[in-house]
Protein backbone atom coordinates (compact mmCIF):
# COMPACT_ATOMS: atom_id res chain seq x y z
CA UNK A 1 0.00 0.00 0.00
CA UNK A 2 1.27 3.39 -0.79
CA UNK A 3 1.26 5.68 1.72
CA UNK A 4 1.67 9.70 2.08
CA UNK A 5 5.82 9.51 2.56
CA UNK A 6 5.38 6.69 -0.61
CA UNK A 7 4.19 8.88 -2.01
CA UNK A 8 6.30 12.17 -1.63
CA UNK A 9 9.60 9.56 -2.00
CA UNK A 10 8.24 8.65 -5.62
CA UNK A 11 7.64 12.84 -6.42
CA UNK A 12 11.12 13.35 -5.43
CA UNK A 13 12.65 10.91 -7.20
CA UNK A 14 10.49 11.54 -10.65
CA UNK A 15 11.81 15.51 -9.71
CA UNK A 16 15.28 14.25 -9.60
CA UNK A 17 15.01 12.11 -12.80
CA UNK A 18 13.55 15.27 -15.10
CA UNK A 19 15.53 17.80 -13.55
CA UNK A 20 19.00 15.88 -14.37
CA UNK A 21 17.60 15.21 -18.20
CA UNK A 22 17.06 18.90 -18.49
CA UNK A 23 20.61 19.73 -17.15
CA UNK A 24 21.95 17.31 -19.81
CA UNK A 25 19.42 18.54 -22.50
CA UNK A 26 20.60 21.89 -21.77
CA UNK A 27 24.43 21.01 -21.48
CA UNK A 28 24.06 19.19 -24.55
CA UNK A 29 21.91 22.02 -26.51
CA UNK A 30 23.72 24.13 -29.70
CA UNK A 31 20.69 26.31 -30.09
CA UNK A 32 20.69 29.24 -28.00
CA UNK A 33 16.90 29.62 -27.61
CA UNK A 34 16.25 25.52 -26.84
CA UNK A 35 19.06 25.79 -24.26
CA UNK A 36 17.32 28.84 -22.78
CA UNK A 37 14.22 26.83 -22.70
CA UNK A 38 15.54 23.86 -21.10
CA UNK A 39 17.86 26.28 -18.85
CA UNK A 40 14.43 27.99 -17.40
CA UNK A 41 12.62 24.92 -17.04
CA UNK A 42 15.74 23.13 -15.31
CA UNK A 43 15.13 26.03 -12.32
CA UNK A 44 10.86 25.53 -11.85
CA UNK A 45 11.69 21.68 -11.81
CA UNK A 46 13.99 22.54 -9.22
CA UNK A 47 11.58 24.69 -7.30
CA UNK A 48 9.09 21.57 -7.34
CA UNK A 49 11.48 19.84 -6.40
CA UNK A 50 12.38 21.90 -3.14
CA UNK A 51 8.35 22.22 -2.43
CA UNK A 52 8.28 18.47 -2.31
CA UNK A 53 11.30 18.25 -0.02
CA UNK A 54 10.15 20.99 2.33
CA UNK A 55 6.98 18.62 2.64
CA UNK A 56 8.85 15.72 2.99
CA UNK A 57 11.25 17.62 5.66
CA UNK A 58 7.99 19.19 7.65
CA UNK A 59 6.58 15.69 8.38
CA UNK A 60 10.31 14.55 9.86
CA UNK A 61 10.06 12.11 6.85
CA UNK A 62 13.43 13.57 5.10
CA UNK A 63 15.89 15.05 7.63
CA UNK A 64 19.25 14.69 6.00
CA UNK A 65 22.19 14.56 9.34
CA UNK A 66 23.98 18.26 9.66
CA UNK A 67 27.93 17.68 8.94
CA UNK A 68 30.07 17.71 11.99
CA UNK A 69 31.65 21.14 12.28
CA UNK A 70 35.03 19.49 13.23
CA UNK A 71 34.81 18.05 9.68
CA UNK A 72 33.84 20.58 8.10
CA UNK A 73 36.63 23.28 9.17
CA UNK A 74 38.91 19.73 8.48
CA UNK A 75 38.27 19.88 4.95
CA UNK A 76 38.17 23.20 4.57
CA UNK A 77 41.79 23.44 5.63
CA UNK A 78 42.50 20.72 3.04
CA UNK A 79 40.72 22.83 0.08
CA UNK A 80 42.25 25.83 1.09
CA UNK A 81 45.60 23.65 0.50
CA UNK A 82 44.77 22.06 -2.60
CA UNK A 83 43.73 26.04 -4.29
CA UNK A 84 47.19 26.88 -2.97
CA UNK A 85 48.76 23.75 -4.42
CA UNK A 86 46.72 24.22 -7.99
CA UNK A 87 47.46 27.80 -7.98
CA UNK A 88 51.17 27.55 -7.37
CA UNK A 89 51.59 24.84 -9.73
CA UNK A 90 49.60 27.52 -12.45
CA UNK A 91 52.12 29.81 -11.81
CA UNK A 92 55.15 28.04 -12.60
CA UNK A 93 53.58 27.93 -15.95
CA UNK A 94 53.45 31.49 -17.45
CA UNK A 95 51.20 31.90 -19.83
CA UNK A 96 50.68 28.52 -20.51
CA UNK A 97 47.62 28.25 -22.31
CA UNK A 98 48.90 30.05 -25.02
CA UNK A 99 52.11 27.65 -25.72
CA UNK A 100 52.59 24.50 -27.72
CA UNK A 101 53.84 22.76 -24.98
CA UNK A 102 50.94 23.26 -22.57
CA UNK A 103 48.95 20.42 -23.78
CA UNK A 104 51.54 17.83 -22.14
CA UNK A 105 52.11 19.68 -18.94
CA UNK A 106 48.21 20.31 -18.40
CA UNK A 107 47.75 16.55 -18.58
CA UNK A 108 50.48 15.01 -16.60
CA UNK A 109 49.33 17.99 -14.24
CA UNK A 110 46.24 17.98 -11.81
CA UNK A 111 43.45 17.45 -14.70
CA UNK A 112 45.23 14.20 -15.46
CA UNK A 113 42.72 11.71 -16.34
CA UNK A 114 40.53 14.30 -18.22
CA UNK A 115 42.46 15.02 -21.56
CA UNK A 116 39.32 15.74 -23.24
CA UNK A 117 39.51 19.40 -21.85
CA UNK A 118 42.25 19.97 -24.46
CA UNK A 119 40.00 19.24 -27.14
CA UNK A 120 38.17 22.45 -25.92
CA UNK A 121 38.14 25.98 -28.29
CA UNK A 122 40.02 27.85 -26.72
CA UNK A 123 42.73 25.51 -24.79
CA UNK A 124 45.04 25.40 -27.82
CA UNK A 125 43.25 24.40 -30.89
CA UNK A 126 42.60 27.67 -33.16
CA UNK A 127 39.29 28.43 -33.68
CA UNK A 128 37.97 27.79 -37.10
CA UNK A 129 34.51 29.37 -37.20
CA UNK A 130 32.71 26.65 -37.47
CA UNK A 131 31.99 25.23 -34.16
CA UNK A 132 28.68 26.70 -33.92
CA UNK A 133 27.73 23.64 -36.98
CA UNK A 134 30.83 21.29 -36.12
CA UNK A 135 29.01 21.10 -32.59
CA UNK A 136 28.51 17.56 -30.79
CA UNK A 137 28.75 16.73 -27.51
CA UNK A 138 31.22 13.41 -27.00
CA UNK B 1 17.58 28.60 -35.89
CA UNK B 2 19.20 24.91 -36.01
CA UNK B 3 17.82 22.14 -34.47
CA UNK B 4 20.28 19.53 -34.37
CA UNK B 5 19.31 15.26 -34.18
CA UNK B 6 20.89 15.64 -30.48
CA UNK B 7 18.28 17.99 -29.78
CA UNK B 8 15.08 16.34 -30.88
CA UNK B 9 16.40 13.61 -28.81
CA UNK B 10 16.87 15.14 -25.25
CA UNK B 11 13.23 16.92 -26.36
CA UNK B 12 11.44 13.49 -26.97
CA UNK B 13 12.82 12.21 -23.79
CA UNK B 14 11.97 14.82 -21.87
CA UNK B 15 8.25 15.15 -23.04
CA UNK B 16 7.77 11.56 -22.39
CA UNK B 17 9.41 12.37 -18.45
CA UNK B 18 6.65 15.54 -18.33
CA UNK B 19 3.87 13.38 -19.77
CA UNK B 20 4.42 10.90 -17.34
CA UNK B 21 4.93 13.67 -14.77
CA UNK B 22 1.56 15.42 -15.32
CA UNK B 23 -0.51 12.23 -14.93
CA UNK B 24 1.50 10.76 -11.77
CA UNK B 25 0.77 14.13 -9.76
CA UNK B 26 -2.35 14.61 -10.80
CA UNK B 27 -2.65 10.58 -9.49
CA UNK B 28 -1.03 11.57 -6.38
CA UNK B 29 -3.62 14.79 -6.04
CA UNK B 30 -6.56 12.44 -6.21
CA UNK B 31 -5.57 10.15 -3.52
CA UNK B 32 -3.83 11.57 -1.18
CA UNK B 33 -5.87 12.68 1.97
CA UNK B 34 -3.76 16.00 2.92
CA UNK B 35 -5.68 19.62 1.47
CA UNK B 36 -2.26 21.09 1.23
CA UNK B 37 -0.45 18.02 -0.72
CA UNK B 38 -2.99 18.00 -2.81
CA UNK B 39 -3.01 21.56 -4.00
CA UNK B 40 0.78 21.00 -3.81
CA UNK B 41 0.60 18.04 -6.10
CA UNK B 42 -1.82 19.55 -8.63
CA UNK B 43 0.22 22.49 -8.78
CA UNK B 44 2.84 20.49 -9.87
CA UNK B 45 0.80 18.61 -12.29
CA UNK B 46 -0.17 22.09 -14.04
CA UNK B 47 3.51 23.41 -13.80
CA UNK B 48 4.58 19.77 -15.46
CA UNK B 49 2.02 21.08 -18.45
CA UNK B 50 3.24 24.16 -18.82
CA UNK B 51 6.50 22.92 -19.11
CA UNK B 52 5.25 19.98 -21.52
CA UNK B 53 3.59 23.07 -23.54
CA UNK B 54 6.85 25.17 -23.81
CA UNK B 55 8.72 22.85 -25.71
CA UNK B 56 6.54 21.20 -27.78
CA UNK B 57 5.33 25.37 -28.75
CA UNK B 58 9.64 25.98 -29.46
CA UNK B 59 10.06 22.57 -31.45
CA UNK B 60 7.00 23.37 -34.06
CA UNK B 61 8.04 26.81 -34.30
CA UNK B 62 11.28 24.85 -35.28
CA UNK B 63 9.82 23.20 -38.04
CA UNK B 64 7.17 25.79 -39.20
CA UNK B 65 10.09 28.03 -39.91
CA UNK B 66 12.41 24.97 -41.84
CA UNK B 67 15.59 26.93 -41.28
CA UNK B 68 17.58 23.71 -40.87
Amino acid sequence: MIDEKDRLTDSLITQKHIASGYNTAAIESSNSQLKETFMNILRDEHQIQYEIYQEMNNRGWYQPKAANVNDISQNVNKWNQELQRVQSAAARQPGAAHQAGFQAGYQSGFYAGAPQYGMQTGTGIPPTGQETHQYRHP
Amino acid sequence: MQMTEMELLHTGEQLRSEAVAIAKFAASARQTADPRLQQMYMRAAERHRNHYETILRQVQNFAAHRQY
